[in-house]
Protein backbone atom coordinates (compact mmCIF):
# COMPACT_ATOMS: atom_id res chain seq x y z
CA UNK A 1 0.00 0.00 0.00
CA UNK A 2 2.53 2.74 0.90
CA UNK A 3 4.38 1.82 -2.57
CA UNK A 4 1.05 2.11 -4.42
CA UNK A 5 0.82 5.62 -2.31
CA UNK A 6 4.75 6.58 -3.14
CA UNK A 7 3.42 5.44 -6.79
CA UNK A 8 0.84 7.99 -7.55
CA UNK A 9 3.19 10.73 -6.55
CA UNK A 10 3.42 11.31 -2.78
CA UNK A 11 6.94 11.89 -1.90
CA UNK A 12 7.12 10.35 1.51
CA UNK A 13 5.90 7.34 2.46
CA UNK A 14 6.77 5.37 5.87
CA UNK A 15 5.04 1.96 7.13
CA UNK A 16 5.10 1.71 10.64
CA UNK A 17 7.06 -1.37 11.77
CA UNK A 18 4.82 -4.03 13.40
CA UNK A 19 1.62 -2.07 12.74
CA UNK A 20 -0.65 -1.45 15.24
CA UNK A 21 0.54 -4.45 17.04
CA UNK A 22 4.11 -3.15 16.55
CA UNK A 23 2.78 0.51 18.25
CA UNK A 24 1.24 -1.64 21.09
CA UNK A 25 4.02 -3.62 21.98
CA UNK A 26 6.27 -0.21 21.95
CA UNK A 27 4.28 1.10 24.67
CA UNK A 28 2.73 3.80 23.11
CA UNK A 29 -0.94 4.77 23.64
CA UNK A 30 -4.34 4.14 21.48
CA UNK A 31 -7.62 5.35 21.02
CA UNK A 32 -10.33 3.59 21.13
CA UNK A 33 -13.44 4.69 18.84
CA UNK A 34 -16.58 3.38 19.59
CA UNK A 35 -18.65 5.38 17.42
CA UNK A 36 -18.11 7.06 14.37
CA UNK A 37 -15.29 5.96 12.15
CA UNK A 38 -12.29 9.32 11.48
CA UNK A 39 -13.13 9.28 8.05
CA UNK A 40 -16.41 7.84 6.96
CA UNK A 41 -17.21 5.43 4.14
CA UNK A 42 -20.08 4.91 1.68
CA UNK A 43 -18.72 1.62 0.58
CA UNK A 44 -20.72 -1.49 2.53
CA UNK A 45 -19.44 -4.27 0.59
CA UNK A 46 -16.51 -5.69 -1.69
CA UNK A 47 -15.36 -2.99 -4.31
CA UNK A 48 -16.85 -4.57 -7.81
CA UNK A 49 -13.18 -4.93 -10.01
CA UNK A 50 -13.97 -1.46 -11.66
CA UNK A 51 -11.67 0.60 -13.29
CA UNK A 52 -9.75 2.04 -10.03
CA UNK A 53 -8.82 -1.32 -9.09
CA UNK A 54 -7.86 -2.76 -11.98
CA UNK A 55 -5.43 0.02 -12.29
CA UNK A 56 -4.63 -0.12 -8.28
CA UNK A 57 -3.31 -4.14 -9.11
CA UNK A 58 -1.41 -3.12 -12.46
CA UNK A 59 0.55 -0.19 -11.12
CA UNK A 60 2.47 -2.45 -8.92
CA UNK A 61 3.24 -4.87 -11.20
CA UNK A 62 4.23 -1.61 -13.60
CA UNK A 63 6.60 0.04 -10.82
CA UNK A 64 8.67 -3.75 -10.44
CA UNK A 65 9.08 -3.42 -14.21
CA UNK A 66 10.37 0.35 -14.33
CA UNK A 67 11.64 0.88 -11.41
CA UNK A 68 14.73 0.13 -12.04
CA UNK A 69 15.82 -0.90 -8.63
CA UNK A 70 16.04 -4.50 -10.00
CA UNK A 71 17.43 -7.72 -9.21
CA UNK A 72 17.44 -6.68 -5.48
CA UNK A 73 18.38 -9.22 -2.86
CA UNK A 74 15.57 -9.39 0.24
CA UNK A 75 14.83 -11.37 2.88
CA UNK A 76 11.44 -11.96 2.64
CA UNK A 77 8.26 -14.43 4.09
CA UNK A 78 6.56 -16.13 1.49
CA UNK A 79 3.19 -17.80 1.98
CA UNK A 80 2.54 -19.93 -0.56
CA UNK A 81 -1.55 -20.50 -0.24
CA UNK A 82 -3.98 -22.59 -2.23
CA UNK A 83 -7.66 -23.90 -2.20
CA UNK A 84 -7.39 -27.60 -1.42
CA UNK A 85 -9.44 -30.55 -3.11
CA UNK A 86 -9.90 -28.36 -6.61
CA UNK A 87 -10.12 -31.15 -8.00
CA UNK A 88 -12.89 -32.33 -6.38
CA UNK A 89 -14.67 -29.12 -6.95
CA UNK A 90 -14.17 -29.50 -11.11
CA UNK A 91 -15.67 -32.57 -10.87
CA UNK A 92 -18.73 -31.99 -8.96
CA UNK A 93 -19.32 -27.97 -10.45
CA UNK A 94 -19.56 -26.52 -13.50
CA UNK A 95 -15.86 -24.81 -14.59
CA UNK A 96 -18.10 -20.93 -14.09
CA UNK A 97 -19.22 -21.97 -10.87
CA UNK A 98 -15.62 -22.68 -10.30
CA UNK A 99 -14.00 -20.03 -11.56
CA UNK A 100 -16.46 -17.56 -9.49
CA UNK A 101 -15.30 -19.64 -6.69
CA UNK A 102 -11.41 -19.07 -7.65
CA UNK A 103 -12.34 -15.34 -8.18
CA UNK A 104 -13.92 -14.58 -4.71
CA UNK A 105 -11.01 -16.40 -2.96
CA UNK A 106 -8.06 -14.56 -4.71
CA UNK A 107 -9.53 -11.55 -4.22
CA UNK A 108 -9.84 -12.62 -0.42
CA UNK A 109 -6.20 -13.55 -0.22
CA UNK A 110 -5.16 -10.62 -2.35
CA UNK A 111 -6.93 -7.91 0.23
CA UNK A 112 -5.85 -9.75 3.31
CA UNK A 113 -1.96 -9.75 2.31
CA UNK A 114 -2.15 -5.87 1.56
CA UNK A 115 -4.05 -5.22 4.76
CA UNK A 116 -1.08 -7.19 6.71
CA UNK A 117 1.45 -5.22 4.90
CA UNK A 118 1.94 -8.07 2.24
CA UNK A 119 1.65 -8.40 -1.62
CA UNK A 120 1.02 -10.92 -4.13
CA UNK A 121 3.64 -12.36 -6.09
CA UNK A 122 1.98 -14.66 -8.55
CA UNK A 123 -1.73 -15.91 -9.52
CA UNK A 124 -1.23 -19.44 -10.13
CA UNK A 125 -4.71 -21.58 -10.62
CA UNK A 126 -6.70 -21.74 -7.43
CA UNK A 127 -3.68 -20.13 -5.58
CA UNK A 128 -1.65 -17.22 -4.90
CA UNK A 129 1.88 -16.51 -3.64
CA UNK A 130 2.02 -13.66 -1.43
CA UNK A 131 5.50 -11.87 0.24
CA UNK A 132 6.46 -9.74 2.95
CA UNK A 133 8.86 -8.60 4.78
CA UNK A 134 7.80 -9.31 8.11
CA UNK A 135 7.57 -12.52 9.00
CA UNK A 136 5.01 -11.76 12.23
CA UNK A 137 2.60 -9.96 9.38
CA UNK A 138 2.22 -12.96 7.30
CA UNK A 139 1.58 -15.00 10.07
CA UNK A 140 -1.01 -12.82 10.57
CA UNK A 141 -1.97 -12.66 7.17
CA UNK A 142 -2.39 -17.09 7.17
CA UNK A 143 -4.44 -16.87 10.00
CA UNK A 144 -6.86 -13.86 8.80
CA UNK A 145 -7.28 -16.12 5.40
CA UNK A 146 -8.28 -18.95 7.59
CA UNK A 147 -10.47 -17.26 9.57
CA UNK A 148 -12.15 -15.60 6.75
CA UNK A 149 -12.65 -18.70 4.70
CA UNK A 150 -14.48 -20.70 8.41
CA UNK A 151 -16.61 -17.74 8.29
CA UNK A 152 -18.02 -18.31 5.15
CA UNK A 153 -16.96 -15.12 3.93
CA UNK A 154 -15.38 -16.19 0.15
CA UNK A 155 -18.50 -18.19 -0.56
CA UNK A 156 -21.06 -19.61 1.73
CA UNK A 157 -22.62 -21.91 -1.16
CA UNK A 158 -19.41 -23.62 -1.98
CA UNK A 159 -17.00 -23.70 1.48
CA UNK A 160 -13.38 -24.16 0.67
CA UNK A 161 -10.40 -24.52 2.84
CA UNK A 162 -7.22 -23.58 2.04
CA UNK A 163 -3.26 -25.13 2.38
CA UNK A 164 -1.12 -22.57 3.02
CA UNK A 165 3.01 -22.76 3.30
CA UNK A 166 4.90 -20.28 5.30
CA UNK A 167 9.34 -19.56 4.74
CA UNK A 168 11.30 -17.21 5.01
CA UNK A 169 15.01 -16.59 3.76
CA UNK A 170 17.15 -14.55 1.30
CA UNK A 171 15.12 -14.28 -2.25
CA UNK A 172 16.24 -12.43 -5.55
CA UNK A 173 14.15 -10.60 -7.10
CA UNK A 174 14.68 -9.64 -11.18
CA UNK A 175 12.80 -9.31 -14.38
CA UNK A 176 12.42 -12.77 -16.44
CA UNK A 177 10.48 -12.70 -20.18
CA UNK A 178 11.25 -10.64 -22.82
CA UNK A 179 10.28 -7.25 -23.78
CA UNK A 180 7.19 -8.40 -25.38
CA UNK A 181 6.32 -9.79 -22.03
CA UNK A 182 7.85 -9.48 -18.69
CA UNK A 183 7.04 -10.31 -15.18
CA UNK A 184 9.17 -10.39 -11.89
CA UNK A 185 10.57 -13.32 -10.58
CA UNK A 186 11.01 -14.44 -7.15
CA UNK A 187 14.13 -16.68 -6.55
CA UNK A 188 15.25 -18.29 -3.24
CA UNK A 189 15.64 -21.13 -1.72
CA UNK A 190 12.99 -20.67 0.98
CA UNK A 191 10.33 -20.04 -2.05
CA UNK A 192 11.48 -23.47 -3.68
CA UNK A 193 10.73 -24.86 -0.07
CA UNK A 194 7.58 -23.19 0.60
CA UNK A 195 6.44 -24.55 -2.94
CA UNK A 196 6.69 -28.07 -2.50
CA UNK A 197 6.12 -28.18 1.32
CA UNK A 198 2.75 -26.96 0.00
CA UNK A 199 1.84 -29.94 -1.64
CA UNK A 200 2.43 -32.15 1.64
CA UNK A 201 -0.33 -30.80 4.03
CA UNK A 202 -3.48 -31.50 4.32
CA UNK A 203 -6.68 -29.52 3.41
CA UNK A 204 -6.73 -26.80 5.70
CA UNK A 205 -3.25 -26.96 7.20
CA UNK A 206 -1.34 -24.36 7.61
CA UNK A 207 2.83 -25.20 7.57
CA UNK A 208 5.82 -23.28 8.13
CA UNK A 209 9.71 -23.88 8.40
CA UNK A 210 11.45 -24.10 11.07
CA UNK A 211 13.63 -20.28 10.28
CA UNK A 212 10.20 -18.90 9.91
CA UNK A 213 9.26 -19.91 13.46
CA UNK A 214 12.64 -18.73 14.31
CA UNK A 215 11.66 -15.28 12.82
CA UNK A 216 8.75 -15.25 14.63
CA UNK A 217 9.77 -15.62 17.93
CA UNK A 218 11.91 -12.80 17.50
CA UNK A 219 9.44 -10.37 15.78
CA UNK A 220 6.48 -11.66 17.93
CA UNK A 221 6.90 -14.29 20.50
CA UNK A 222 3.22 -15.14 21.47
CA UNK A 223 2.54 -15.62 17.62
CA UNK A 224 5.51 -18.34 17.43
CA UNK A 225 3.96 -19.89 20.71
CA UNK A 226 1.46 -21.22 18.65
CA UNK A 227 3.40 -23.09 16.41
CA UNK A 228 3.79 -26.77 17.05
CA UNK A 229 6.60 -28.96 15.98
CA UNK A 230 5.69 -31.22 13.11
CA UNK A 231 9.22 -32.70 12.42
CA UNK A 232 12.31 -31.90 13.13
CA UNK A 233 13.86 -33.19 10.32
CA UNK A 234 10.71 -33.19 7.47
CA UNK A 235 12.94 -34.03 4.02
CA UNK A 236 11.51 -31.76 1.64
CA UNK A 237 9.39 -33.42 -1.48
CA UNK A 238 11.73 -33.50 -4.34
CA UNK A 239 14.41 -31.52 -2.90
CA UNK A 240 17.04 -33.80 -3.11
CA UNK A 241 17.72 -34.32 0.38
CA UNK A 242 16.75 -31.22 1.61
CA UNK A 243 15.53 -31.28 4.83
CA UNK A 244 13.77 -28.58 7.45
CA UNK A 245 12.26 -28.03 10.86
CA UNK A 246 8.61 -27.70 10.30
CA UNK A 247 5.53 -26.45 12.57
CA UNK A 248 1.91 -26.49 12.13
CA UNK A 249 -0.66 -23.77 13.88
CA UNK A 250 -2.98 -25.31 15.76
CA UNK B 1 6.99 -6.80 0.32
CA UNK B 2 9.18 -4.92 -1.06
CA UNK B 3 8.55 -1.36 -0.25
CA UNK B 4 12.29 -0.53 1.38
CA UNK B 5 13.90 -1.70 -1.82
CA UNK B 6 12.46 1.22 -3.98
CA UNK B 7 14.09 4.37 -1.88
CA UNK B 8 10.56 6.39 -1.97
CA UNK B 9 9.29 4.18 1.06
CA UNK B 10 10.75 2.84 4.33
CA UNK B 11 10.24 0.94 7.74
CA UNK B 12 9.41 3.34 10.46
CA UNK B 13 9.77 2.68 14.14
CA UNK B 14 6.65 3.23 16.17
CA UNK B 15 9.28 5.63 18.78
CA UNK B 16 9.76 7.65 15.56
CA UNK B 17 6.31 8.35 14.71
CA UNK B 18 5.30 9.03 18.14
CA UNK B 19 8.34 11.51 18.25
CA UNK B 20 7.87 13.38 15.05
CA UNK B 21 3.67 13.28 16.45
CA UNK B 22 4.79 15.02 19.54
CA UNK B 23 7.01 17.69 17.31
CA UNK B 24 4.28 18.38 15.43
CA UNK B 25 5.30 17.69 11.91
CA UNK B 26 3.54 17.74 8.94
CA UNK B 27 2.34 14.05 8.53
CA UNK B 28 -0.82 11.66 8.22
CA UNK B 29 -1.05 8.31 10.44
CA UNK B 30 -3.12 6.00 8.02
CA UNK B 31 -4.75 3.27 9.61
CA UNK B 32 -5.45 1.05 6.32
CA UNK B 33 -6.90 -1.98 8.32
CA UNK B 34 -10.11 -3.74 6.48
CA UNK B 35 -13.26 -3.45 7.88
CA UNK B 36 -13.42 -6.37 9.71
CA UNK B 37 -10.26 -5.66 11.00
CA UNK B 38 -10.99 -3.12 12.68
CA UNK B 39 -14.49 -3.99 13.65
CA UNK B 40 -12.40 -6.69 15.45
CA UNK B 41 -10.06 -4.27 17.05
CA UNK B 42 -11.43 -0.48 16.98
CA UNK B 43 -8.51 1.08 18.52
CA UNK B 44 -6.45 3.11 16.62
CA UNK B 45 -2.98 5.18 17.08
CA UNK B 46 -4.05 8.40 17.94
CA UNK B 47 -4.78 11.27 15.32
CA UNK B 48 -4.61 8.59 12.46
CA UNK B 49 -7.13 8.54 9.55
CA UNK B 50 -8.89 5.25 8.88
CA UNK B 51 -8.64 4.77 5.17
CA UNK B 52 -9.50 1.29 4.58
CA UNK B 53 -7.28 0.00 2.11
CA UNK B 54 -9.89 -1.52 0.01
CA UNK B 55 -10.82 2.23 -0.87
CA UNK B 56 -7.31 3.72 -1.05
CA UNK B 57 -6.98 3.74 -4.86
CA UNK B 58 -10.30 5.55 -4.72
CA UNK B 59 -9.44 8.06 -1.75
CA UNK B 60 -5.82 9.13 -2.31
CA UNK B 61 -6.67 11.92 -4.01
CA UNK B 62 -7.93 13.57 -1.18
CA UNK B 63 -4.81 13.26 0.45
CA UNK B 64 -2.03 16.13 0.91
CA UNK B 65 0.18 15.79 -1.55
CA UNK B 66 3.05 17.63 0.44
CA UNK B 67 2.95 15.64 4.10
CA UNK B 68 5.21 12.66 5.53
CA UNK B 69 2.50 9.80 5.03
CA UNK B 70 2.63 7.20 7.40
CA UNK B 71 1.21 3.74 6.84
CA UNK B 72 0.35 1.21 9.51
CA UNK B 73 -1.57 -1.83 8.89
CA UNK B 74 -3.10 -4.74 11.36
Amino acid sequence: MARWLAGQGFPRVSIVEGGLAGWRKAGLPVERLDGELPVASDATGPVALGEGRASFLSSLADRYLVGGGLPTRRRLATLFVDIAGSTRLLAQHPPERVLAVVQRFLRLVTEVALAYCGDVKDFEGDGALLYFESTAEAAQAALAIRSALAAGSCDQQTPITARMSLTVGDVVLGVVGSTMRQAVALVGPSVSVGARLLKQIPPGGIIASGEAVEALRAEAPELAAQWRLLDPAHEVLGGEGITVATYAIS
Amino acid sequence: MVTSATSETQRISPKAVDAALRRGDRLVVLDVRRREAWTTDPTHVPGAIWLPLEEVPQRSRDLPTDAHLIVYCS
